[in-house]
């Protein structure tokens, strides 16, 4: 399940990419993602584009960092999803919370 | 003769006495009278002709031969067992004589060795 | 028991601990010379001259190894090497045939008796010494699993007794409901509470029904435990008559109070009205629902429009279901995404598109639906899947009726002699639903409980024709057909929420008599009134409200300007 966290050299963006499934098995690694660093990013990427599926877990993970990132006021761009990703999220209506490309 | 195995391999009964110190004597001792009850038993079976006693007490001697370092015993119970299992009289009364006369000879070394301790 | 850190040190051998080792051979020379050896290694030991003595020994001293020569007298090794091992049961106990045999099958016999190795005679004291350590290491490593595997088997048992009780306790609340009403058909597989699913169905105290099928985050007991508010409330709001927005906005807030950031329920929450052929639907982050017709065919998708319960604030949370006209004979179909995401052996999702083929290929059979679909996902998944819920609903022809009166006369009270009036303004309007609350009032009188049904009815009736007719100003016309109704509804959502003003009154009036008493409820609106609208009981969808006030009053009157109508019931 590798998880790769990066910033933008100014350090306002932090950039998590996810590979393979994302499900309960990333959950560690995800937090640890934008947690660990000692930065506080002004915004946040999830890259999907290596992702194959995701499940409810992953979208609990997903309100986890949208908390940490303020809550209603977090900007978070979920992007490159293929359909299927597209799918669920588009099912459980997070485009609300998250802005997804 | 010179092929022949010895009759008591002397490092054997060093490494022995070393292992057993105080009862080196009584394992002699031991030894040679296990050895004449087995001898008699294998002249009881080789009348009787009960080849799978023979065999049995020939393996068994056989064991504590190869222990105690008499080599040349060691080969004939062999030959002994072997017989008994071929149930071959004549075969078996042969190696049960050369049983006796090595024995005789191992057990006057033997009594040479208690004698030093 | 022996602690369970010693196979963790890995290379380094452990420090040899003194064992017992049981020495067994009938040649007494050999047994000295052995035993001597053993104990030069600094081990204790137990001789025996034959198989039997060999048995009977290691029942008595339990010794950790046996050293045992094939032939022996009375009893030979391999007999007394099965006898240990029987005796041994559990335990590892290594025996090491000593043999001067050479014969390959003598050697297997070693073996199928049980034996773990050989010696040879003459004994060699590195070899022995070495066999001694490895099979005290083989030992210690067995204690060690056995003991790690008693631990998990009892860890695991207590687990499972666990989940047991969790399931009953579970299953008392999650099945307290009407899950055996004739109309319902569902699976749920045996893990599926602990996969998070759930599915509740509560009868409505007006008729009709309530159904949620709901699907928790995650998995486990964490899945399982959100199910216990969610049940509690589904089932106490509906039996008080609440409608699908208030259910709905009290499960989303109470989950978002209780569960963690991250853990939510996917929900569908139905109310079925078989009297006036409608279904309510909201769904929060579940597949679409499908209606399907009286010929299988698809009639509505209702895909999910909602955030998921437990995720949205108040101020951002929308109740509002989408509501449409269903016929007797239809059928709603329902699942959790164990369906649509079942996967076959190389990977590949079910998905929506074939639920769809497959309804299609139902044409005419709508009763093979539900097993159809069943036996389709278990042919493309190559077993049956442990991870579904599925319901299927039928929508039931049903006249109102008035439920028979208690064979037992109530007892006369003098408190049962009043009036009361509420008057509801435009803010409370706006976001309470008063009818519980009135429900409440006349389930006070014990007569009038078994009416329970009846007076719910006619109550929601009127109140819903004063909020939406008088107050809203909403046109019944438009409900003629299935589109326009949808228009209706969300139209009555977007005024309600923006309504600032006006009035619903209600005047509630008993009077006991000697059979039972006479109930009068007057309801008047601050609207313009019906009057100018050509009054159609029974025109098509629009009508059946007042319709079926009229059936189970005994009379209904109206103003001449059409605001106020009052109704008697006596019972």
């Amino acid at each position: 399940m590798p998880i790769q966290a990066s910033h933008s050299t100014d350090g306002q963006v932090l950039t998590i990419r996810v590979s393979g499934r994302f499900d309960f098995g990333a959950h560690q690694d995800f937090r640890e993602a934008y947690e660990r660093s000692g930065l506080t990013p002004q915004r946040y990427v999830v890259d999907l584009q290596d992702t194959d599926y995701i499940d409810s877990s992953a979208l609990g993970m997903l309100l986890l960092l949208r908390d940490h990132a303020g809550g209603d006021s977090a900007l978070i761009q979920i992007v490159h999803c293929n359909p299927d990703v597209r799918k669920v999220f588009s099912i459980s209506n997070f485009e609300q919370l998250f802005s997804i490309e | 003769m010179s092929d022949n195995p010895p009759d008591l391999d002397s490092d054997v009964q060093n490494s022995l006495s070393e292992l057993m110190r105080e009862d080196y004597r009584l394992l002699l001792e031991t030894f040679m009278n296990d050895a004449e009850m087995r001898l008699e038993h294998l002249r009881l079976n080789l009348d009787e002709q009960n080849w799978e006693s023979f065999r049995q007490t020939a393996h068994s001697f056989r064991g504590s031969c190869g222990n105690m370092g008499a080599i040349a015993l060691q080969k004939s119970c062999h030959l002994a067992e072997q017989a008994g299992t071929a149930e071959d009289a004549d075969a078996a009364r042969s190696a049960y004589l050369q049983l006796v006369v090595l024995y005789e000879r191992v057990e006057t070394l033997l009594h040479s060795l208690l004698q030093k301790i | 028991m022996a602690t369970v850190d010693q196979s963790t040190q890995g290379a380094s051998p452990p420090p040899l601990s003194v064992l017992k080792i049981l020495v067994a051979d009938d040649n007494p020379a050999d047994r000295m010379i052995l035993g001597r050896l053993v104990e030069g290694l600094g081990h204790e030991v137990v001789g025996a001259e034959d198989g039997r003595e060999a048995v009977e020994k290691f029942t008595a001293n339990r010794p950790d190894l046996v050293l045992m020569d094939a032939l022996m007298p009375v009893m030979d090794g391999f007999e007394a090497a099965r006898l240990i091992k029987d005796s041994a049961g559990e335990d590892l106990v290594p025996i090491i045939f000593l043999t001067s045999l050479t014969e390959t099958d003598a050697l297997v016999k070693c073996l199928e008796a049980g034996g773990d190795d050989f010696l040879t005679k003459p004994y060699n004291p590195v070899i022995l010494k070495a066999k001694i350590q490895a099979f005290n290491r083989m030992k210690e490593m067995h204690k060690t699993l056995r003991a790690q595997r008693d631990l998990i088997s009892s860890q695991h048992q207590r687990l499972v007794r666990d989940q047991e009780l969790a399931k009953i306790i579970f299953d008392r609340v999650a099945h307290a409901g009407c899950l055996s009403a004739p109309n319902l058909r569902y699976l749920q597989s045996a893990y599926a509470m602990f996969n998070g699913d759930i599915l509740l169905a509560a009868y409505k105290p007006s008729g009709g029904m309530h159904i949620l099928l709901g699907d928790f985050t995650g998995h486990g007991l964490s899945a399982a435990i959100g199910a216990m508010p969610l049940a509690e409330v589904f089932y106490a709001m509906s039996a008080r008559g609440f409608n699908v927005r208030d259910i709905v906005t009290e499960l989303n807030g109470k989950l978002g109070q209780i569960l963690p950031i991250g853990i939510f329920c996917c929900a569908v929450l139905m109310e079925v009205n078989p009297s006036k052929g409608l279904v309510e639907i909201w769904n929060g982050g579940l597949p679409e629902v499908l209606i399907v017709g009286r010929q299988a065919e698809l009639l509505h998708r209702i895909p999910s429009t909602h955030l998921p319960l437990g995720v949205a604030n108040a101020e951002k949370f929308d109740p509002n279901p989408v509501v449409l006209a269903m016929a007797p004979g239809d059928r709603l179909m329902c699942w959790t995404d164990g369906v649509i995401e079942s996967r076959s052996q190389s990977g590949e999702q079910y998905g929506e598109q074939r639920v769809i083929q497959l309804i299609d290929s139902y044409a005419g059979r709508p009763n093979e639906l539900f097993d159809g679909l069943l036996r389709s996902i278990e042919a493309f998944h190559g077993s049956p899947e442990d991870d579904i819920s599925l319901l299927e609903m039928i929508m039931q022809e049903q006249a109102p009726h008035r439920p028979a009166a208690s064979s037992l006369a109530a007892h006369h009270q003098s408190a049962q002699d009043w009036q009361l009036g509420y008057t509801f303004r435009a803010a409370s309007v706006r976001q309470y639903n008063p009818l519980p609350f009135l429900m409440e009032v006349l389930m006070e009188i014990p007569g009038l409980r078994v009416h329970a049904g009846s007076l719910f009815t006619i109550l929601s009736e009127l109140y819903s024709n004063a909020l939406e007719h008088g107050l809203l100003g909403l046109e019944s016309a438009w409900k003629r057909d299935s589109e326009g109704f949808s228009h209706y509804y969300i139209e009555r959502n977007q005024r309600l929420s923006s309504l600032r003003e006006g009035w619903i009154r209600v005047l509630l009036d008993h009077t006991p008599t000697a059979e039972g008493g006479i109930l009068r409820i007057e309801m008047a609106d601050s609207g313009a009134g019906f009057s100018h609208q050509p009054m159609a009981v029974n025109d098509g969808y629009a009508g059946r409200g007042l319709a079926l006030v009229t059936a189970l009053a005994d009379e209904v009157t109206f103003n001449t300007q059409g605001n106020r109508v009052g109704v008697v019931f006596s019972w």
